[in-house]
């Protein structure tokens, strides 16, 4: 294009009013970029988009990575099973959906070596397994895993170190499986989707699904699992089990996905990820607070302005653009600065988590982008609609009548544009509208809420003001005056607070959660199966190698058949375990695993009753609690127990809690000693095995042939994984809070100060000491602080109870400390803050002050 | 001569706690194209009222204002900022220059706003008759009281206007610099053939104008001899 073409195209595209406006917007920036106006809301919208911007890259990371490590405890995204073959029109419709699967057939059978049988858990697999997550193999028996890309060819059979072990094998022996005869290849160290009951975990082979029908073990009537593993897009997957499910019998199959898995350890993630969501939205919600504060400072400080080029005979066209220039730029410098800053600090947290984030997953795509730049642009635009409006209406009178304002009574428009912004911003961010909605709804209570309080509180702080000391008397003076104002300030203080405790606590809560799970020295080996006479020649050959084994429990399979001497009827409580959990009643219905012990177990916890003397000869139980409410039982309740055909009646004595992460052996029902007395039981234990010593473990185990051990190392560190990941991602989240709240309190802290100025220059001018000025507007700002906290921990007790108990599903607790805390910092924090925002204005002298004012 | 500002029957009454308190009461008058004229009074008679509604700044509701031939009281609020940019001047009291903008922006404003070309040659001309050359990249905050009036006026001046505003021009300002801004207005006046009005306190200041006209409460008359200046200096020194 020629110069004289662009000239015309610049001539056309600015009118000479915006051209105008765009250079004084320039001038003016320019100007106030030196004297510091701006670094606040710069800050803010820095703050808000680099924030989002590197969540969101990070979090969907984040999300891919948690996921991807879910998938691998099913070795699959979603997972059928079922006790029937499956349809193979279902099969070919996953194929049609584009899916990855993988088929599995699970079953027990003796297999034969060297003249010895074992009985194994065998899974006939496909070379597609695993779909998620990865198979290791061993050298030796009790080896150190290594993780391998093969799969299990037709002929061969897999074997782990137990089966190793107790059939003495070494590889390229000839196993025999039912009718056919297959090669031993590889040693087993871990698979992916090991079954974490340990009471069904027998010693686990793999051979290939190809020679299952050789075998010939199959009969009808045998207790086969059959499963389809599935992966791939999850809209696929949606869609499959979308059609699936109203196929499915529900006493034949089951899907279990990792969207709809209630194992705990997804529980644990999910709660992470609902904590990581509304934490980052919380951290949203305060800097686009502290851009609204600040764009609204920004707007008041510009009233004279107006005024003063209304009256020099601008048009509305012209003002107008003079501040939409100067928002647009701020927007601009701080959207870029924010994508740049958020890039970095993206870069740098994945740098951080190299070790935990296994693979990378490919680039998060163009969403956090647009997520950052809307979040910005809406901030500054919804935030400044207001603000605009009265700014634009300021009257040119105000040039001789200082007090003058634009728009009168229209508080409800600043209401309405700033629910709308945090209402947008929270809907934009999480993609669910119900907890945008919830959110909105409950803060609009709370502000309420406070709103009343505050406006009391302020009142009543002026009768206490009439017998106080000087500086006293014109704080609490100050406070009363500016009511209106104060209670404003005061609740967005509460708020940014009571955000701050929220994160906080739940930070706390959830990291002390994870991190009681699984303490250094967590058990990482199961023993069952130990028999009752071998039991102290076990513990003694494990003392040997230096492993001390504290608990080992006496097992008995039995059913329980009578409450009170009603018999439970079995389909009943089938119903039931299948809407519960995972570990939980499903035991009921089926064989369940009793024990009888002196001491109630580490790790467990009366919440009723007492637990029995060790000597006491009169039949008690003690029954889990979350299978009391469930079974309502309660103290007395006779329970009617069936072990291999003789029954006998225990009444419950206690009931308690069980903590099912600890890694130990964990009982729904407890006996004391003599109650199993006469029935045979084998011993179940568990214990820590350090790296070292773990080669030892072969030659310990062969002395007890018909012992199993399982190893949980594999499961241990996978949750350890998810626990570091999820915990720094909580620290990062709780950095970012904690700066967003900090920009609200110095944002409102300024605003407040550009009310108080004249004020202050007035008392100034009239003599009064700078100490006197400087006590009473940092006792104000103390005073306001002090009942921000003290409203924020109230506000934070409520949330609190309600996201523990309704989002969490963790125990509410209460957390009194935060009641002092609260009040205490709030006071040092704000006071603090306004002290020093007001330093500058006290020190400088009362001329200077006077011209500053205009 | 023809007359620049003719009103007619003007009245203000604003609403004060519930109240209807008439703060302008049936002013009548005219002003003629290069006249000079004080409107002196006590304080709160109703002078900067009056000002701000001669000058377009305020709604004129009851009676009728002709400000260089066109009906104030008939126009909008962006046909009044129109006329103001073209026709009227104004120096306050208290200076009101745009804090983030230097000396010499300031008084390029109005020249800008209103698309004339060569502003920043006419301002600096504007500055240094205000004898204010070499000051121009300084902010108001890095200039006196008296200076800053100065660059005030000169940005009142800058538009060319045919008729300036000016409410108590020297209030804060002591005599010495007083004395200065008064000159340059005055000055100025000549020059340009603008008209002058003004409120003041300073009775020398008045006395300098060819005519004065005095609000009491709310109502105006026209004064021209010697003893009226005698009662306005006990009015001022009052
Ligand atoms: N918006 C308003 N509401 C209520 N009263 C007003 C309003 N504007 C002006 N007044 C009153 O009208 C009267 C005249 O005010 P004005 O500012 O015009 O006085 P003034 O003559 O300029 O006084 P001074 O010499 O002190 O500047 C005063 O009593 C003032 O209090
Ligand atoms: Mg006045």
């Amino acid at each position: 294009m020629n110069k004289r073409g662009y000239i015309l195209l610049k001539s056309k595209l600015f009118h000479p009013d915006i051209r105008i406006a765009l250079t004084l917007a320039m001038r003016l920036l320019r100007q106030e970029l030196k004297r510091g106006e701006l670094t606040i809301i710069l800050a803010a919208l820095i703050l808000a988009v680099s924030s989002v911007f590197s969540l969101s890259l990070f979090s969907e990371r984040l999300q891919g990575a948690l996921q991807e490590k879910s998938g691998e405890f099913l070795a699959a995204d979603t997972v059928l099973s079922a006790s029937r073959p499956i349809d193979r029109k279902w099969i070919e419709k996953s194929e049609t959906l584009g899916l990855k699967h993988s088929q599995q057939v699970r079953f027990s059978s003796m297999i034969f070596a060297n003249n010895q049988m074992q009985l194994a858990s065998l899974r006939a697999i496909d070379t597609a397994y695993p779909l998620k997550g990865e198979m290791a193999v061993s050298q030796v028996a009790w080896g150190v895993g290594e993780p391998t890309e093969a799969s299990v060819e037709p002929g061969k059979i897999w074997l782990d170190s137990k089966l190793v072990s107790q059939l003495d094998l070494k590889v390229g022996d000839i196993i025999e499986v039912g009718s056919t005869q297959l090669e031993f290849e590889k040693i087993i160290a871990s698979v992916p989707d090991t079954d974490l009951n340990v009471f069904n975990a027998g010693a686990l082979a793999l051979i290939n699904l190809d020679d299952l029908e050789k075998t010939n073990v199959i009969q009808p009537g045998s207790r086969v699992g059959y499963q389809l593993n599935l992966t791939g897009e999850s809209d696929a997957l949606t869609e499959f089990e979308d059609w699936v499910m109203p196929l499915m019998n529900r006493d034949i199959h089951r899907l279990r996905s990792i969207n709809t898995d209630s194992s705990r350890l997804l529980r644990a993630v999910k709660r992470a990820e609902k904590y990581f969501l509304l934490a980052s939205l919380l951290g949203i919600v305060l800097a686009s607070t502290a851009i609204a504060v600040a764009a609204a400072r920004f707007c008041e400080r510009h009233f004279d302005l107006v005024a003063i080029l209304k009256t020099l005979g601008a048009n509305q066209l012209q003002i107008r653009w003079v501040f939409v220039f100067q928002l647009g730029m701020i927007s601009l410098a701080g959207i870029g600065t924010g994508l740049a800053i958020g890039y970095f600090a993206q870069i740098v947290i994945i740098q951080a988590l190299q070790s935990y984030l296994p693979e990378m997953i490919p680039d998060a795509g163009i969403r956090p982008w647009w997520l950052a730049i809307s979040t910005g642009l809406m901030s500054v635009l919804l935030f400044s609609v207001y603000p605009l409006l009265k700014l634009f209406s300021i009257p040119p009178l105000r040039v001789l009548h200082r007090q003058m304002q634009g728009l009168k009574n229209k508080d409800w428009l600043n209401w309405l544009f700033s629910a709308s912004a945090i209402f947008g911003l929270m809907w934009l961010y999480s993609g669910s509208l119900k907890l945008s909605f919830a959110l909105l709804v409950s803060a609009g209570l709370i502000i309420l809420i406070l709103l009343v309080i505050a406006r009391s509180a302020i009142w009543g702080s002026r009768k206490a003001g009439a017998n106080a000391g000087s500086a006293a008397k014109l704080a609490l003076a100050g406070l009363y005056r500016r009511a209106r104002e104060n209670s404003v300030q005061l609740i967005s203080f509460t708020v940014a607070i009571e955000l701050l405790l929220i994160v906080l606590v739940l930070r706390n809560d959830l990291l002390a959660e994870w991190q009681s799970q699984l303490p250094e020295g967590t058990p990482n080996y199961f023993a069952v199966n130990v028999n009752q006479s071998e039991i102290n020649k076990f513990t003694q050959a494990y003392q040997d190698i230096g492993i001390e084994i504290d608990d080992a429990y006496p097992v008995t399979r039995g059913r329980m058949v009578a409450v009170n001497g009603e018999y439970v009827r079995d389909d009943v409580s089938k119903e039931k375990a299948e809407e519960g959990d995972r570990d939980g009643p499903r035991s009921f219905g089926r064989e369940l695993n009793l024990t009888a012990y002196p001491d109630l177990p580490q790790d467990n916890t009366l919440v009723e009753g007492n637990w029995w003397q060790a000597d006491e000869t009169a039949y008690q139980v003690s029954v889990e609690e979350g299978v009391a409410n469930r079974m309502q039982l309660k103290i007395g309740d006779e329970l009617t127990f069936n072990i291999a055909g003789s029954e006998f009646t225990a009444k419950i004595s206690s009931i308690r809690t069980v903590v099912w992460e600890s890694m130990k052996p964990n009982f729904f029902m407890i006996f004391n000693p003599v109650v199993l007395n006469d029935f045979p039981s084998t011993y179940i234990t568990s214990f820590y095995v350090p790296q070292a010593v773990k080669p030892e473990l072969h030659s310990v185990m062969n002395q007890f042939p018909s012992a199993t051990l399982i190893d949980i190392d594999e499961i241990i560190n996978q949750i350890r994984d998810i626990t570091n990941q999820v915990s720094l991602a909580v620290e990062f989240i709780l950095v970012l809070v904690v700066v967003a709240g900090s920009l609200v309190l110095i944002a409102q802290v300024q605003a407040s100060l550009d009310e108080r100025r004249q004020e202050l220059v007035i008392l100034r001018t009239l003599g009064a000491k700078s100490n006197l000025l400087r006590n009473s507007v940092s006792l104000e700002f103390m005073i306001l602080g002090a009942l921000a906290g003290l409203f924020a921990a109230f506000a934070n007790e409520i949330a609190l109870y309600i996201l523990q108990t309704q989002v969490f599903n963790m125990p509410a607790k209460f957390h009194w400390q935060f009641w002092f805390i609260g009040p205490v910092t709030g006071a040092l924090v704000i006071g603090a803050l306004g002290l020093a925002s007001c330093w500058k204005l006290i020190k400088i002298n009362t001329q200077a002050l006077i011209r500053a004012l205009g | 001569m023809s007359s620049i500002l003719s009103v007619k029957n003007l009245s203000k009454t604003v609403m004060s706690n519930g109240e209807a308190l008439k703060i302008l009461t049936d002013c009548q008058f005219e002003i003629n194209a290069g006249e000079s004229v004080a409107i002196v009074g006590r304080s709160g008679s109703g002078k900067s009222t009056l000002l701000s509604l001669l000058a377009g700044l305020d709604v004129c509701q009851q009676g009728e204002i002709y400000l260089a031939e066109r009906a104030l009281h008939k126009l909008n609020e962006e046909e009044r900022a129109l006329l103001r940019g073209e026709k009227v001047g104004f120096v306050f009291q208290s200076f009101m220059l745009v804090q983030s903008l230097t000396a010499l922006e300031n008084v390029m404003l109005p020249l800008e706003l209103s698309h004339q070309s060569h502003a920043r040659q006419e301002a600096e001309k504007l500055l240094e008759a205000v004898g204010l050359a070499d000051r121009g990249h300084h902010y108001p905050n890095q200039l006196s009281g008296g200076e800053q009036q100065r660059v005030a006026v000169a940005r009142a001046f800058a538009s060319r206007p045919a008729i300036l505003f000016a409410d108590e021009p020297t209030g804060n300002l002591d005599a010495e610099n007083g004395k200065k801004v008064e000159d340059l207005l005055f000055e100025l006046n000549q020059a340009q053939g603008t008209t002058l009005v003004l409120v003041t306190h300073d009775i020398n200041l008045a006395n300098r104008c060819q005519r004065q006209l005095t609000m009491h409460a709310g109502k105006l008359t026209e004064q021209a001899g010697q003893d009226e200046q005698v009662e306005q200096a006990g009015l001022h020194f009052a």
